[in-house]
């Protein structure tokens, strides 16, 4: 069990490409004929120190004459169906494998609001024709000791054959007739969709996961590429066969698709064997729309995933990229490899080299055919996510100022082009290139001058793609992780970011907020509804009980921070007259507000004018309710004015709840109360704002006894995922005497 | 696709690597090609490997160090993957991470793994650097130098390594549970990755103790496959590495043999990152390159080779009760574990799983298996021999593997013919010798009740 492999910088990439072979990964190319030099420059760091009785060679010895290396090349002929058939002869072992590329049958391609279609279309294959049942085909490719898979990448389905070359014809007879002649028989798609279903119930709870996926919804935006191509879960619930062979007639045909071979096969063997199995496949006009393009984020905007019980953090951070074809391709190759495409690039050079704060940070731009995106990710322990997500923000703004040293672009081009040849090295990988040059229309000589193209890039194009590609000014982020533990501290060092916030397990990848719609939410049913009426009395008996209907008015004053623990310093005076009245004298930046409810109406008086905030009175209402962990709400539970459906238990902040759904006299919320105390954690409620409707979330904390009651000293709201007020309460009084002359209305008066 | 299969597929994969050719009437078309080698050994012990392939312009070099997580002594586990990481920490004429820039520069890739037996380094690149690379791995063979900061902030990426494979992964802690209860006095008690209280405890005075020990000419291989001449890269060899001497003390190997187990244990375990139900079940099975893992590696095809295997066929296929199921031996230098293993779907218990595991196992033991399928099997190992040796590294580790735990290179060549010997019969006996539940390990996963049923909406 190789569990020890150094870097991880290749899996994690892999997981965050969701490709299919053409994804050219770093070619690079044949002699490598200045790369000694910065290897020799660089080197002479060690020690000195040679143990006693050890004899070592003190110079670093220079590099031989380089041998040549040549780009195989690949034979190529077009079917009559405008199949277009590539062959790499390679006979050093007696195998062949065979790879068929279906351009128009990508994951982009999939019905609008249905991910999940294409990739299930091509799973399916596998699992019956019209004359083979799954267990044939099985059973067939096994025997020979071969493999025949499907899948769909974003932009194309590919299917490989693997066989011995004795078994070539077996093989071959199975690849068309699963891709021709599919059945997408009923019972076998309903056995497909629950590994599929039960796979993402995994998925789903795997911070890597988590965070990839939500990056590329941000990054693309409404693009068909940042949808999650394996479906969702409710998308996959609903595949029939209809949409699979729907699907498979759209988008299979052999003008839009490439057949390639490597291996110990002739030219004329492959070509013959092509007609012979695909000469069949009728040719057919398909859709070739192009998608819509992704349209750029503005300013910094960071999403956090939150999965409590993570122990490290997974981190991306990037934008939009570019298409395969663009091309800025070469020259932000070598951009790339200087700033995270390697060991010894910038990026895991500080992260993970000089400070231990992860296994691997790396960067790469996946460029599709018709978008790209750019990431930069690592993973780092919970208390040191800020520090490492600041320093991956820190490296690309530095990048994107273009002062790259000569040496670093030596470095960078040494290594794409030296290793080129590495990367070419079986027949398959160069099946792939030549497969990626065409499927991407590349220039023709691309491959065999890749390795000269890329030493001709300047360090004038490397300072050009820095300063295009990596500025920071407008980007995405997204934590995955433990987020209460490091939620704060963030916040300081990326003040101006937007913020948003979910939990795992409400995450949606196909609605717009990325939240799960709150009609898919649990249906009322006679049980939910007991159970909530259960929480409520529970909790209201927590926070005093009976006791609680002798309150009929509170004062406090309310001290806190608008905007975060950096914010505006902001005091209230509040008297409250239950159920619906209060006054509270606010003194924010100097300036001194009165904001009142009298029950019907509201108004916000400053610097002698007045204005109506009636329109906002569920606010003043919900406010006057939910003060102190909810004595007044616990009033109206006990009175009978509220209803109440269990919605489930979830981690809030660290700590078990449960959750009821309740309708009061002050509208909509949803509560959560502490498992263990029963008081008032958290709700989650829509406020009205001038600036329009916004998704709330206040918690309630330092819980302390008052006369046998217990009242929360400590409140915090988030808006939008952000902290936007965070307070603590001085001086309560219970039942103090309050002149009604604190809830009269002014007499209108004209501005000034 | 489905990432976390994956992740099952690399743990299992791994382990089940083969190695070798046939003896047999096997035809051009289907015989893996013979590696003709040449073994050496430098009078400081070290073992030389050397294949040359001139097809690609570039070469693959391998040390494997006879050393590995099972030698850790306790309360230091994790200690061989750790030192492994210090080795990249500068030596007498490379500084600190210095070998990976020189191998980037020169157009080549670099790494190196931890494993229970052995420890391997390996690099591949163009191939007129041969001699610089082969200077590299004798100079941190010969004056390892690891300071102190470089020390500690390593043991922090290590920290992090393992919180990405265990910690932070779903099912990451399965292999830890598994093999903690199936070993009792064995170094294969823990896995390689090793606990982090025993990582914070290591101290650089640990690091040149092991290295001392260890990290010797004559409990090391080279294998250097690719496009060279062999009698430069054996001159170059001697050359570079000859100056360092065999140490002085035999290497010292831990008497730890496992006690024979003598009833099944089960283990329980929950997680809140688990959310459908799994268990695993881990047999003892012997070493390596013993003629008893040749039928129990065919039995580990019939069970999992494909989706005409007969586990995915009755509990994911026909059953329906697991979304994942296989059967692997994890055959290592002294006897390891076989595992049978199931992910339940969502609403199956991890016991349903079991019960199903042991009922397909036993049919081997009450059924012949038929000649047919057996074929089935042995194609499977046949193109894994010749799919799976693509590569100069994929040769390299054939060899290293063959040479260190096999003691013998040629295996590489030979050990087909073990495989296309077996018999129906000999799948039969060791089915009943071996899949019993006195020498078994149940590992029970279940999700915690948090996360219990649920499904992502």
């Amino acid at each position: 069990m190789s569990h020890a492999i150094r870097r991880s910088l290749i899996s994690l990439a892999a997981a965050i490409l969701s490709t299919v072979l053409v994804q050219a990964q770093q070619p690079a190319s044949s002699t490598p004929s200045a790369a000694s030099a910065t290897a020799q420059q660089d080197q002479k760091n060690g020690s000195g120190i040679v143990p006693a009785g050890v004899k070592l060679a003190p110079q670093m010895p220079a590099a031989g004459a380089p041998r040549p290396f040549e780009f195989p090349k690949a034979a190529t002929k077009t079917l009559p169906n405008g199949l277009r058939v590539f062959v790499v002869t390679d006979r050093s072992e007696p195998a062949i494998a065979a790879r068929l590329v279906i351009l128009s049958a990508g994951t982009i391609r999939d019905p609008a609001a249905m991910p999940g279609v294409a990739a299930m279309t091509a799973t399916m294959l596998t699992q019956g024709t019209e004359k083979r049942s799954a267990r044939d085909i099985s059973e067939a490719i096994d025997f020979v000791g071969g493999s025949l898979n499907a899948s769909a990448g974003k932009d194309v389905t590919a299917v490989t054959l693997d066989v011995v070359k004795k078994d070539l014809a077996t093989g071959l007879d199975l690849m068309s007739d699963v891709v021709l002649h599919p059945a997408f028989h009923a019972e076998e798609l309903d056995r497909q969709r629950q590994q599929l279903l039960s796979g993402l119930t995994v998925q789903y709870s795997d911070p890597e996961f988590l965070a990839s996926a939500v990056f590329s919804r941000e990054v693309y935006g409404g693009s068909p590429y940042g949808l999650p191509g394996e479906g969702t879960p409710d998308t996959v619930k609903k595949l029939t066969r209809d949409d699979l062979a729907k699907f498979h007639d759209a988008n299979y045909a052999p003008n839009q698709s490439m057949l390639a071979f490597a291996g110990d096969i002739t030219p004329e063997e492959a070509f013959a064997a092509a007609e012979k199995y695909f000469g069949s496949w009728p040719k057919a006009e398909l859709n070739s729309e192009t998608p819509a393009a992704p349209v750029a984020a503005s300013g910094v905007r960071i999403w956090l995933i939150d999965k409590p019980d993570a122990v490290q953090t997974q981190i991306r951070v990037g934008k939009l990229g570019i298409r395969r074809a663009d091309p800025d391709f070469i020259p932000l190759q070598v951009a790339n490899r200087i700033f995270g495409g390697g060991y010894n690039s910038r990026l895991n050079t500080e992260v993970r080299i000089k400070k231990g704060l992860t296994y691997g940070a790396y960067s790469s731009f996946t460029p599709h055919r018709f978008a790209g995106a750019f990431v930069a990710g690592t993973f780092s322990r919970t208390d040191a996510t800020v520090e490492a997500t600041k320093l991956v923000v820190d490296l690309l703004a530095k990048m994107s100022t273009g002062q790259v040293a000569p040496q670093e672009i030596d470095f960078a081009r040494d290594y794409l082009a030296g290793v080129y040849p590495i990367e070419s090295e079986t027949a398959e990988q160069v099946a792939d290139r030549v497969l990626t040059v065409a499927a991407y229309g590349l220039p023709e000589d691309y491959n065999t001058t890749y390795p000269q193209q890329i030493r001709a890039v300047t360090p004038i194009e490397v300072k050009a793609m820095a300063e295009k590609y990596f500025a920071t000014g407008n980007l995405d982020i997204v934590l995955a992780g433990n987020i209460s533990a490091f939620r704060d501290s963030l916040k300081k060092a990326f003040p101006d970011a937007q913020y948003e916030e979910i939990r795992f397990d409400r995450l949606d990848l196909l609605t717009p907020d990325l939240r799960k719609s709150k009609e898919s939410g649990q249906a009322a049913s006679p049980e939910s509804i007991e159970k909530g009426k259960q929480v409520l009395l529970a909790a209201a008996k927590a926070a005093g009980g009976d006791s609680l209907n002798s309150v009929s008015s509170i004062s406090m004053a309310e001290t806190g921070k608008l905007g975060g623990a950096s914010g505006t310093p902001i005091k209230v005076n509040w008297q409250i007259a239950y159920p619906d009245r209060s006054n509270g004298a606010v003194t924010i930046g100097g300036q001194n507000v009165l904001q009142v409810c009298d029950g019907k109406s509201a108004w916000i008086a400053a610097q002698g004018n007045t204005r109506d905030a009636t329109p906002f009175i569920g606010e003043f209402k919900r406010g006057i309710s939910l003060f102190g962990g909810g004595w007044g709400l616990y009033k109206m539970i006990l009175a009978g004015t509220v209803t109440a459906q269990f919605i489930g238990e979830e981690q809030i902040d660290g700590r078990e709840t449960q959750g009821v759904a309740i309708k009061a006299p002050f509208g909509e919320a949803k509560l959560y109360f502490d498992s263990q105390t029963h008081l008032l954690t958290a709700a989650r409620y829509e406020a009205a704002t001038p600036q329009g409707p916004s998704e709330n979330e206040e918690r309630w904390g330092a819980y302390r006894t008052v006369g046998g009651r217990q009242f929360a000293f400590s409140d915090a709201i988030y808006r939008g995922g952000s902290l936007f007020l965070e307070s603590t309460i001085q001086d309560l009084q219970v039942n103090p005497k309050l002149q009604e002359s604190l809830f009269a209305k002014p007499q209108p008066q004209a501005a000034k | 696709m489905r990432k976390w299969i994956e992740i099952w597929l690399l743990m299992f994969l791994a382990a089940a690597l083969p190695a070798s050719l046939a003896a047999q009437q096997l035809s051009d078309e289907v015989r893996p090609p013979k590696l003709n080698f040449a073994a050496h050994t430098l009078a400081n012990g070290l073992h030389v490997i050397l294949l040359e392939e001139h097809a690609v312009p570039i070469v693959d070099v391998q040390v494997w160090y006879h050393v590995g997580s099972k030698d850790e002594r306790p309360g230091r586990t994790g200690f061989a993957h750790l030192f492994e990481h210090l080795m990249f920490k500068g030596s007498a004429h490379v500084g600190p991470d210095e070998h990976s820039r020189i191998i980037e520069a020169i157009g080549g890739f670099d790494n190196a793994s931890t494993h229970d037996d052995f420890t391997n380094f390996y690099e591949t690149f163009p191939s007129n650097y041969l001699a610089r690379v082969l200077w590299l791995e004798a100079d941190r063979m010969g004056s390892l130098d690891v300071s102190e900061a470089n020390f500690k902030s390593e043991r922090e990426v290590v920290k992090e390594e393992r919180r990405v494979r265990v910690d932070n992964q779903p099912y990451g802690s399965i292999e830890e549970d598994l093999r903690a209860a199936a070993f009792t006095v064995h170094g294969y008690h823990h896995t390689p990755i090793g606990s982090m209280a025993d990582l914070d405890k290591a101290t650089l005075a640990d690091v040149k103790d092991f290295f001392n020990t260890f990290y010797k000419p004559n409990n090391a291989t080279l294998i250097v496959v690719g496009d060279f001449n062999s009698k430069q890269a054996l001159a170059w060899t001697k050359e570079y590495f000859g100056g360092i001497p065999a140490s002085a003390n035999p290497i010292p190997r831990l008497d730890n043999p496992e006690p024979q187990q003598a009833a099944e244990r089960v283990v329980k375990k929950s997680y809140s990152n688990t959310p459908l139900p799994a268990v695993v079940i881990g047999y003892k099975v012997p070493a390596r390159y013993t003629p008893d893992s040749y039928p129990l590696d065919l039995a580990s095809n019939i069970l999992a080779g494909g989706e005409s295997s007969r586990l995915y066929q009755t509990l994911v296929y026909k059953d329906q009760i697991a979304v994942q199921a296989a059967g692997f031996g994890n055959f290592t230098e002294d006897p390891n574990l076989f595992w049978a293993f199931a992910i339940m779907n969502p609403g199956q218990t991890a016991q349903a799983g079991e019960k199903a595991l042991v009922g397909v196992l036993d049919e081997l033991q009450t059924q012949p298996v038929d000649p047919k399928e057996l074929e089935k099997a042995k194609n499977q190992e046949i193109s894994g021999f010749i799919l799976g040796r693509d590569t100069d590294e994929d040769k390299a580790e054939a060899l290293g593997s063959a040479s260190v735990i096999g003691k013998d290179p040629d295996l590489v060549n030979t050990e087909l013919g073990r495989y296309l010997k077996v018999t129906p019969a000999d799948i039969e006996r060791v089915a009943k010798d071996y899949f019993v539940p006195d020498h078994a390990t149940v590992l029970i996963v279940t999700p915690t009740q948090q996360q219990a049923g649920q499904e992502p909406k």
